[in-house]
């Protein structure tokens, strides 16, 4: 036999074991890859939703003076003009207060900007509860606005600091350049800006028979500033002298007091990589920003309660879960109390009592099929059925609730199948054997035997109702809805399409939301499952 | 209050009359000839009779009397009090209290079996009414062969392109172009686990892993969805114009990989189920041959299990021609026919979620035809479910 000789030499084998062990290789790769993928998944969530669970405030003392706003009768206000009267004007001029830099329109414009358009709420409500404080002064703690909020969170970073410690800063009090009133300044220092040079476009020029760079900061897309000890100073144009002189010509964007010291010897220099054109904030917020966050005015708070508490909101430091949350539990309250007890009784008759026909054979088929359709059809089941035929109300988690039953229904008549099925015959017999009916049977020796496995089935199905969005979009529980249900007929969104519409809005602040979202999901899940399994293993016998 | 009154006098009166009629045939001498069927059939019938009688007497004293859902919810709520009330009095006098109750109960869990039924009715009521009306207001042939998807409306009569267009080829090119790519992605990854975890892995392994690659079935699709359009498609936008390639922010590429991940847990344990169902003898006699366990796997499991696997990859195609949030998040809008994996196309279960949400009325051909789309989707499932699961059936006669 030449064959089998030649088949098992050596080389040849070793290259079966070598194609062996690629194999086997391959195959480790595709589990690891999977495993790769959920946890980059899980990761990106919590990178992203992480920034969602603290936010920042602004603390601002308030002079609660009811002439600046437009109330009708200052001095003896009604508590009915209390409550329509606009009370943002007391907000900015806190704001304006505190930076009082700020007096050209824009300018005040980009500070107004800062508190979040909720904040004059917030100012209402304290107002109409405590109307004797009324002209005094109070400290209050408002949510800061989105942009900013999403700048300090993301985009600060990209503020680079460079800090000179010992190295000179002169004012040039005398230049011709120099207008405090105005809020130009120019300063003179040594060999500071020397390496910006190739990021800035220079010139060079003849001043005064010397050889200068002039370099227009104006002209590029960078940005700026000088800072001595918290007041800042935008920088227009630095001219670069032979002997290593540089004279900076800038825009003063707070009070320069400071400066006023003819040598300086710490200050910084910062630089923005963006242009004011392409950002959203500008130059005095982004100064403002660091000014406010240095003396306390701007902090971070760790449980972003708003997040928790509110429900969806057009700004995005507002939006919150708490509406999406309710909508959730009504709806899977309401997809339980459809679900449970039919898919329960029908997965009882087929598995006790039906008998052995056509009919019962269909009825298996047909549970197979449903459980395997897509679940947008049965949203189209909803929308045709529920909301267009027996006019139930839309958007509400009544009929997402109802979807979402029949939906689970096959899932649910197929486990409590296989938890029946655990309980051995030799149960039934017995108590057939002493008397009992088959209804009897069922009821005191099958069913409290398999009620553990029955639950564990009905809290695993209802966690993968939680998760579903599809039915939900068609009918209608996507709409955006800024209050929170108070019954299961209100219009109402859910978690996971709650997660859909913010991932259609680009505003980082909203994707942080979705992604903290996400999370809390998927706790959500990791809960209701942890919870199944508890049960099993509580209450699993083994026969 | 008046309703609730009224509800129990005419419960109250029909079961009152069945004990009245019950009482006097046992005066007779006999017992009251039913079944338990029957039971329930008889004293339903007569609580709805009495329901009627009521409603029509209500409708008469009442002066503004339309039947609205109130009314409706009265006469239900009638129809089931009285029900309660004859078996409250009935069950006492029969002379088989036993098996009255049971056969009650085991009529009431009939019923549930067969919702399940009712179900499936519903539903495809609710999809081929809506398609009859869809397909009186567009002729069929252009739906099913039609090449250009544009499902607007006209607001003014004269506009440009007043009538929309509805040919579901570019969506089906469309959801063909996803899926495939998600096959291709989920058919190594699955089937090559499945492998592992049946043919190389140990027990202790195998138990660990398992869960894990169960986890990725438990995440929402929606979370499939926002990952595919945050993450998965930028990354894929910057690759390709790195390569100097032009690619779609709406990519098929993107939403069919991470669909692809998303079925891999259906065909790693579908697939896991069958090879583990191929006789051990199988792989001992193939071992004792001096076959390597590679070798055992690609010729004799495989093989062996072929039926069964094929029905994996079916239902996982099944599965992601029925997937919506991860297409609706991740692929585009636009009607196009392309097979480029680069740009955006778009598929039927897209069509079916941006025509119907939003509020729309009913009866427009943009609304209808989502329903149209529903059907074909429908269809198309549940012949491939059908298929796949006799194949398994064959199979597990087999060797099972």
């Amino acid at each position: 036999m030449p064959d089998i000789q030649e088949t098992f030499t050596l080389p040849n084998g070793r290259r079966r074991y070598l194609k062996q062990a690629i194999f086997r290789f391959l195959t480790w790769g595709a589990v690891i890859l999977c495993i790769a993928f959920l946890i980059l998944l899980l990761g990106r969530m919590i990178v992203q939703g992480v920034h969602s669970f603290y936010h920042y405030q602004i603390i601002l003392p308030v002079h609660i003076d009811m002439t600046k706003t437009d109330i009708k009768d200052p001095y003896s206000p009604s508590q009915m003009d209390l409550k329509i009267a606009s009370y943002s004007p007391l907000i900015q001029d806190a704001l304006i207060t505190k930076v009082s830099s700020a007096r050209s329109y824009t300018d005040k414009k980009q500070i107004f900007k800062f508190v979040s358009p909720e904040a004059a709420f917030q100012l209402r409500d304290y107002v109409l509860d405590n109307a004797q404080n009324i002209g005094t002064i109070e400290r209050f703690a408002f949510d800061v606005a989105s942009d900013v909020e999403s700048y300090i969170k993301y985009y600060r970073d990209d503020l680079q600091t460079y800090n000179f410690e010992n190295r000179e800063l002169k004012t040039l009090l005398e230049h011709p350049a120099t207008n405090l009133q105005k809020g130009y300044g120019v300063f003179i220092t040594k060999g500071s800006f020397r390496k910006f040079i190739p990021e800035m476009p220079c010139q060079k020029e003849k001043k005064a028979d010397k050889d200068v760079i002039m370099c227009d900061i104006g002209m590029t897309d960078k940005t700026f500033f000088i800072r001595v000890s918290q007041a800042y100073a935008k920088v227009n144009k630095i001219i670069f002298t032979k002997e290593g002189l540089e004279t900076i010509y800038t825009t003063l964007m707070t009070p320069f007091e400071a400066a006023l010291v003819n040598e300086i010897k710490n200050w910084s220099i910062l630089k923005y990589d963006i242009p004011e054109a392409r950002r959203k904030l500008g130059d005095l917020s982004l100064v403002t920003v660091e000014k406010f966050l240095h003396d306390g005015t701007l902090r971070s708070k760790l449980p972003n309660i708003p997040f928790f508490t509110n429900a969806d909101s057009r700004n995005a430091e507002q939006a919150g879960i708490a509406g999406a949350f309710i909508g959730s539990v009504m709806t899977l309250i309401v997809c339980l109390i459809c679900a449970l007890p039919v898919g329960v009784a029908a997965a009882v008759y087929l598995e006790e009592f039906a008998p052995q026909n056509a009919l019962t054979e269909f009825f298996e088929v047909n549970i197979n099929n449903l459980a395997s359709v897509p679940s947008i059809i049965y949203g189209l089941l909803g929308l045709a059925l529920l909301l267009n035929f027996f006019e139930l109300p839309r958007s509400s988690p009544l009929v997402g609730g109802i979807v979402l039953g029949i939906m689970s229904l096959p899932v649910m008549i197929i486990s409590t199948r296989t938890a029946l099925r655990t309980v051995p015959n030799a149960t039934r017999d017995a108590a057939l054997a002493l008397g009992a009916t088959k209804v009897q049977t069922f009821f005191d020796h099958t069913l409290p035997a398999s009620i553990p496995g029955i639950m564990t089935g009905a809290v695993l199905s209802l966690s993968r109702a939680i998760g579903e969005t599809a039915p939900l979009l068609l009918i209608g529980m996507v709409a955006f809805i800024s209050d929170i249900p108070q019954n299961i007929a209100d219009t109402a969104t859910v978690l996971p399409v709650q997660i859909f519409l913010w991932t259609e809005n680009p505003e980082i602040g909203y994707i942080e939301r979705t992604a903290a979202t996400i999370i809390v999901l998927l706790f959500l899940m990791v809960a209701l499952n942890g919870c199944a399994i508890y049960l099993r293993n509580k209450f699993e016998q083994k026969y | 209050m008046f309703e609730i009154i009224f509800c129990f006098m005419t419960a109250f009166l029909s079961g009152a009359i069945i004990y009245g009629i019950v009482q006097k045939k046992r005066y007779k001498g006999q017992a009251f000839p039913c079944t338990s069927l029957q039971y329930g059939l008889f004293s339903g019938l007569l609580a709805t009779l009495f329901s009627i009688a009521g409603l029509i007497l209500y409708a008469a004293l009442s002066s503004d009397f339309s039947p609205n859902n109130e009314d409706i919810a009265f006469f239900y709520a009638a129809l089931l009090c009285g029900s309660v009330f004859c078996s409250a009095l009935f069950t006492p006098l029969t002379y088989n209290v036993r098996l009255l109750n049971e056969g009650l109960f085991r009529f009431v869990i009939f019923i549930a079996a067969s919702f399940a039924f009712f179900v499936t009715i519903g539903i495809i009521l609710s999809l081929v009414t809506e398609t009859f009306l869809f397909f009186e207001k567009y002729p069929f042939y252009d739906f099913v062969f039609g090449l250009e998807w544009s499902p607007q409306i006209a607001l003014r009569e004269d506009q440009q392109g007043a009538s929309g267009k509805f040919g579901m080829i570019p969506l089906l090119t469309g959801t063909l172009l996803i899926t495939s790519i998600a096959l291709t992605v989920a058919i190594p990854l699955g089937l090559g686990s499945a492998l592992y975890l049946c043919e190389f892995a140990h027990s202790a392994t195998r138990r660990k892993i398992k869960p894990i690659l169960e986890i990725l079935a438990g995440i929402p699709t929606v979370v499939y969805g926002f990952f595919a359009a945050i993450t998965v498609a930028p990354f894929i936008k910057n690759i390709g114009t790195d390569l100097g390639l032009y690619v779609s922010s709406e990519s098929a590429l993107a939403a069919g990989l991470v669909m692809g991940i998303m079925i891999v847990p259906y065909i790693s344990s579908l697939s896991d189920d069958v090879i583990h169902a191929v006789p051990q003898a199988l792989r001992d006699g193939s071992s004792a041959l001096g076959a390597t366990q590679m070798e055992t796997a690609l010729k004799i499991v495989l093989p062996t299990a072929f039926p069964g696997i094929v029905s994996a990859f079916v239902l996982g195609f099944s599965r992601a021609i029925g997937e919506t949030m991860i297409v609706l998040m991740a692929a585009g809008l636009a009607g196009r026919m392309s097979f480029n994996p680069l740009e955006s196309v778009t598929t039927f279960t897209v069509q079916i979620g941006t025509l119907l949400t939003g509020d729309q009325e009913f009866d427009s051909v943009k609304t209808l035809s989502a329903f149209a789309l529903g059907s074909a989707l429908f269809v198309t499932t549940l012949i491939l479910n059908i298929f796949a699961v006799r194949m398994i059936r064959k199979y597990r006669e087999k060797y099972a």
